[in-house]
């Protein structure tokens, strides 16, 4: 058994699945003696995006659970509170690039973004490199006032051996919406956990998530959509390629509490599994407490559909490419978001780098 | 602790009299509430069990004193165990004619319909009355058959003894959970089936269980086994008179599907609304044949009920067909588990589940797919009508998938009742109520469809029943 | 002459929180044995006049009556009008899953007559009936509309008609959407039904629905008013020369 205090699925199930939280290989890491070291961070702030004075006070916990929330904001080496004043649209995208190295093994970071009323923001946050023992954590707390819209793009491309945390925690305010791009490529651990507060009428919250496992990866995602408010909306959508042994638990959590009249939820993963080691685990919930709602989930694992690969093979692909191909279309819709168009390249190329390399 | 133990009869709910009426409790024998090594001997002593189960029985009992209450699902704190008496013998012993059966409990099985569904061309009836079977009867054809159909006291002293040891709880191990080991420390009373190979048993065996005295726990163990290429479908259904007392069912079922075999398991479950169904089922199917669930699940205080299949030969089926409905003061928490454990095995679940009036309706399922079951598939279909805005529906389900030739489908939906098609219906001439009653029961037909036509029945009278009343 | 069947006085519908009004003060006597079509732009308020009469809970009547058989039911719900005798043919027919076709002809007419319905009589009506419409009798086994073509959705509602003998009969655009022979048999059907006992109110945009049928008025419909009301010859008018001409008309 397990009692990790980590991605807890919402409302527990057997305890022999092991969907109820995290694995042990999710274990935070130890605190150091000294201190957490230097991180090797560039970064780049567009005009309209302001330094806020103090990080917020109180906030809803991540999708990862207060615990984490907890131990990042006690632990921090990097902090940003940035703010976008009321009306204010953001054109360019705020960039954050952390890069492990043997110098700078540990990235733990805070970012809070306090949208006001009828701004937009892109925030990307991208995180690569790689580094024995390494660490790449963060929590990402964002608030939107009315109407506000923001866009947070979190691109992951680490290398086999560090470990990743990205925590997110969202409160919307109304009429706003908050659309998250979550690409997770690498790592030997990528644990992540969102948990979108739709307490506002007409809040939307959407969720375009990717990624890979290959070799010996765990990993472990907790998605909560928490709807209070009157015609709430969240779309969470999911799609991932699993190899060599990798291990991975997707919980995806759409919770319609009472009084959400006219909520609307989707929710969505497509697993395509290349390896007969690998372990795929998925807990989609729907929550309901409120009669007026609309919920749905689906789920689909399974290897690559042959009479297609064939159809691919026989206008001339090889197998590599075909394979590609598919992957590709399933991590398109997430992709297409990325607003940088080198960084979606990128981004495209090592995920088929990392396809060809493991199958 | 919950409020049903002071709650009145609902004066709105459902006219259950013909369900409710209740003998005198009038038990030759009763032990004393709470459970002892001495109290669990003492049923051994009088089931005259032979020495393994007398030994079974201590042993469960060491590991239910050892295991927690499970810490998911709904709460079952207002069960007090000490409060439960185990097991009560009804003064009667077993009877091969109806005529015989003690006025009573005859009067109580007629108002349930019992003699006139067996007159209905049911095979044989198993029914149990309090803990003991009371009623048996088998029709000669299908004893003709080869086919054995008795109560499982008599098979473990006959010439199935054997068969019976070898297959006891190997299925549901009582450290399957707490009340699995509750069950083989107290268990009482229950049906054995063998059906010998190439045999198809065209009639369906029936056994109708039901509870009776204040705070009597049913152990009711079922233990069916189909050898190769045979075929049987047994129903078994359930109620039971209503007391203010919190009244516990932890039955179990264990099935054994032969290869090229087919079994069908139908259950309408429809318990008085203090009980707490915590019943075991499982199939285990070896290669080519099929299992078949259908489930309805209507009564209860709480229900915790999950059959599982263990695909265990390759090219193994299941099928699950399920519908809950929760009204007042019921937490209904159903749903179905398999295990591919061999090649090209597959496995389909629907269910549909309704909540109203304050009700919890939940879904939760399990799916594993392990290393070796290349080739499977799996689709889970799960449908959820809200009625209003006090109940609660939660779908829950799990896929373990740990192979990767497979193909494993899920989708939920969760939704309420058309507003426009009760117009549309209400344009037509109907009532509101009748209307909205009309769209639920289309919304269960495709489970209804699965039962046998007097069940089918009964469960579209239940389902009109409980929607009286629920509009305004 | 008789005594009006429908009298439809000063209505006022809205619509929503806003309370949109959608129709207002429409005046509209109906005798037995009349046919009446209402014509009108697409949102000129004829779908919502006879959703109105029907009883559909998404409209509110804020004033006005409207009066069935000498009897107020302006504030009636649905089934309260179909037992009196009113039908509305559905534009766009509810789906119903799990309840069969003929189970649900069956209850509907045990609900209007409130009386048991003889099963083999019944039985035979409805092969007889679906016969005439052209439909297979599979269809009589099937799932309320479910799956239904645009056009078997038509004669699932003209059967229902046929079956349930209603004295006023409301068919909204029943010939739309139909190719030529569904609208034959479509307006057969109508055509099966009348008779000097019932009325029809006719929404149609190309009149295909009303051959064979003597048209007794035609209501032009436009913002929220009847603007105009003539006998059957306004149809080819209308169809011909289009409203345009006919505000025009107004106009001089």
């Amino acid at each position: 058994m397990n009692d990790l205090n980590m991605n807890r699925l919402p409302v527990p199930t057997w305890n022999q699945c092991g969907v109820n939280s995290a694995p042990k290989a999710a274990a935070l890491p130890a605190v150091p003696a000294d201190d957490w070291g230097e991180v090797n961070l560039a970064f780049t702030l567009p005009a309209g995006v302001g330094e806020a004075e103090e990080d917020f006070t109180t906030f809803a916990e991540s999708g990862m659970g207060a615990e984490t929330d907890a131990f990042l904001l006690g632990n921090a080496n990097v902090r940003s509170a940035l703010t976008v004043a009321e009306g204010v649209e953001v054109n360019d995208p705020v960039q954050f690039e952390v890069t492990l190295d043997a110098a700078h093994p540990t990235a733990l970071s805070v970012f809070s973004l306090d949208a006001k009323a009828h701004s937009s923001v892109t925030l990307v946050q991208v995180v690569r490199g790689d580094a024995e023992n390494g660490v790449a954590a963060s929590l990402t707390r964002i608030r939107t006032g009315e109407g506000a819209h923001v866009k947070l793009v979190q691109i992951q491309l680490l290398g086999s051996k560090a470990r990743r945390w990205n925590a997110v925690a969202v409160e919307e305010g109304p009429g706003a919406k908050v659309e998250q791009v979550r690409v997770e490529l690498g790592g030997s651990l990528s644990a992540c956990g969102t948990r979108a507060m739709l307490g506002t009428p007409k809040s939307e919250y959407d969720l375009d998530a990717v990624y890979f496992g290959g070799e010996d990866a765990v990993l472990d995602y907790n998605d909560v959509s928490v709807h209070t408010a009157k015609d709430t909306l969240c779309e969470m959508h999911t799609a991932g390629v699993l190899t060599g042994n990798a291990d991975k638990i997707l919980r995806g959590t759409i919770d319609f509490r009472r009084g959400a009249k006219r909520g609307v939820g989707h929710e969505s993963e497509d697993v395509l599994l290349f390896s007969p080691h690998a372990r795929n685990r998925t807990a989609p919930l729907i929550l309901c407490g409120e009669e007026e709602v609309e919920g749905q989930h689906a789920a689909s694992i399974g290897r690559l559909d042959e009479a297609k690969l064939y159809y691919l093979r026989s206008r001339g692909l090889s197998e590599a490419q075909a394979r590609r191909l598919m992957v590709d279309a399933r991590f398109a819709p997430a992709i297409e978001k990325i607003p940088l168009e080198a960084l979606r390249e990128e981004v495209r190329a090592e995920a088929a780098r990392r396809l060809d390399e493991t199958c | 602790m919950r409020a049903f133990e002071t709650e009145k009869t609902d004066v709105a709910e459902v006219d259950r009299s013909i369900y409710d009426i209740k003998d005198k409790p009038n038990a030759a024998f009763e032990v004393n509430s709470g459970l002892t090594p001495e109290i669990v001997e003492k049923i051994s002593e009088e089931k005259n069990d032979p020495e393994w189960m007398r030994i079974f029985r201590q042993k469960s009992l060491r590991i239910y004193n050892s295991m927690p209450v499970q810490n998911w699902g709904p709460s079952i704190e207002g069960l007090d165990m000490s409060n439960i008496v185990t097991y009560v013998r009804p003064k009667t012993e077993m009877r091969g004619k109806w005529s015989e059966v003690p006025d009573d409990i005859k009067n109580t099985f007629e108002r349930l319909g019992i003699p006139k569904a067996e007159r209905a061309s049911l095979a044989g009836v198993g029914a149990q009355y309090d803990s003991e079977v009371v009623y048996h009867n088998v029709k000669a054809e299908v004893a003709a058959q080869g086919v054995v159909y008795t109560d499982i006291e008599s098979a473990l002293n006959g010439p199935y003894a054997e068969m019976v040891r070898t297959h006891f709880m190997k299925l549901v191990p009582p450290t399957d959970h707490k009340f699995a080991a509750l069950h083989g420390a107290v268990w009482s009373g229950g049906s054995f089936v063998y059906v010998p190979a190439g045999v198809s048993v065209e009639i369906p065996l029936q056994s109708y269980f039901r509870l009776n005295a204040p705070g009597a726990g049913q152990f009711e163990h079922t233990l069916i086994i189909v050898d190769k290429g045979a075929y049987l479908h047994f129903i078994e259904g359930c109620s039971a008179p209503k007391y203010n007392v919190a009244n516990l069912h932890a039955g179990c079922v264990e099935i054994y599907v032969g290869e090229n075999a087919r079994v069908r398991y139908s259950t309408i479950e429809n318990w008085s609304k203090n009980m707490y169904n915590l019943n075991t089922k499982r199939a285990k199917v070896e290669k080519g044949g099929t299992i078949e669930w259908v489930s309805g699940s209507f009564g209860s205080h709480t229900s915790c009920l999950y059959p599982m299949s263990i695909l265990a030969g390759e090219g193994a089926r299941m099928e699950f067909t399920g519908i809950t409905f929760a009204g007042a003061g019921q937490d209904l928490d159903t749903g179905a588990k398999v295990v591919h454990a061999a090649p090209n095995t597959s496995s389909h679940i629907t269910t549909k589940s309704i909540a109203r009036d304050g009700g919890v309706s939940n879904f939760r399922s399990s799916v594993t797919v392990l290393p070796n079951a290349t080739g499977s598939k799996s689709a889970v279909s799960c449908e959820s009508l809200m009625l209003d805005d006090r109940s609660r529906s939660d779908t829950i389900p799990e896929m373990d998938i740990r192979c990767d030739a497979v193909d494993v489908g899920h989708e939920a939906k969760i939704g309420r009742i058309s507003e426009e098609a009760v117009f549309y219906l209400m344009s037509r001439g109907l009532s509101e109520e009748d209307a909205r009653a009309l769209i639920v029961g289309g919304f269960a037909e495709p489970i209804a469809k699965e039962l046998p036509v007097e069940y089918a029945v009964e469960m579209n009278n239940l389902i009109h029943l409980e929607m009286k009343g629920s509009i305004g | 002459m008789s005594s009006p069947l429908l009298e439809v006085k000063d209505l006022q519908v809205t619509v929503g929180e806003e309370q949109k009004v959608l129709l207002d003060g429409l005046n509209l006597t109906i005798y037995p044995g009349e046919t009446h079509v209402l014509m009108g732009h697409n949102g000129a308020g004829k779908s919502t006049l006879m959703s109105a009469l029907m009883g559909d809970p998404r409209y509110t009547v804020t004033r006005g009556q409207i009066i069935f058989k000498g009897q107020d039911v302006t504030h009636e719900p649905a089934d309260v009008r179909a037992k009196l005798g009113m039908f509305l043919s559905f534009q766009t027919p509810e789906e119903i899953p799990g309840i069969t076709l003929e189970n649900f002809l069956r209850t509907a007419q045990n609900a209007i007559t409130g009386k048991p319905v003889k099963v083999f009589a019944f039985r035979k009506e409805l092969a007889q009936q679906m016969e005439a419409l052209g439909m297979d009798e599979s269809y009589a086994d099937r799932y309320l509309n479910v799956g239904f073509s645009g056009g078997e959705k038509k004669k699932s509602e003209i059967l229902q008609l046929l079956m349930l003998k209603p004295s006023l009969a409301l068919l909204d655009e029943t010939d739309s959407g139909l190719d030529v022979d569904a609208v034959k048999t479509v307006a057969q059907g109508v055509r099966a039904y009348h008779n000097k006992d019932n009325a029809l109110i006719i929404i149609t945009h190309n009149a295909k629905i009303l051959e064979g049928l003597h048209v007794d008025y035609v209501h032009v419909l436009d913002d929220a008013h009847i603007v105009r009301t003539g006998d059957g010859s306004l149809v080819n008018e209308i169809i011909e020369e289009g409203f345009r001409a006919l505000k025009e008309d107004e106009a001089k």
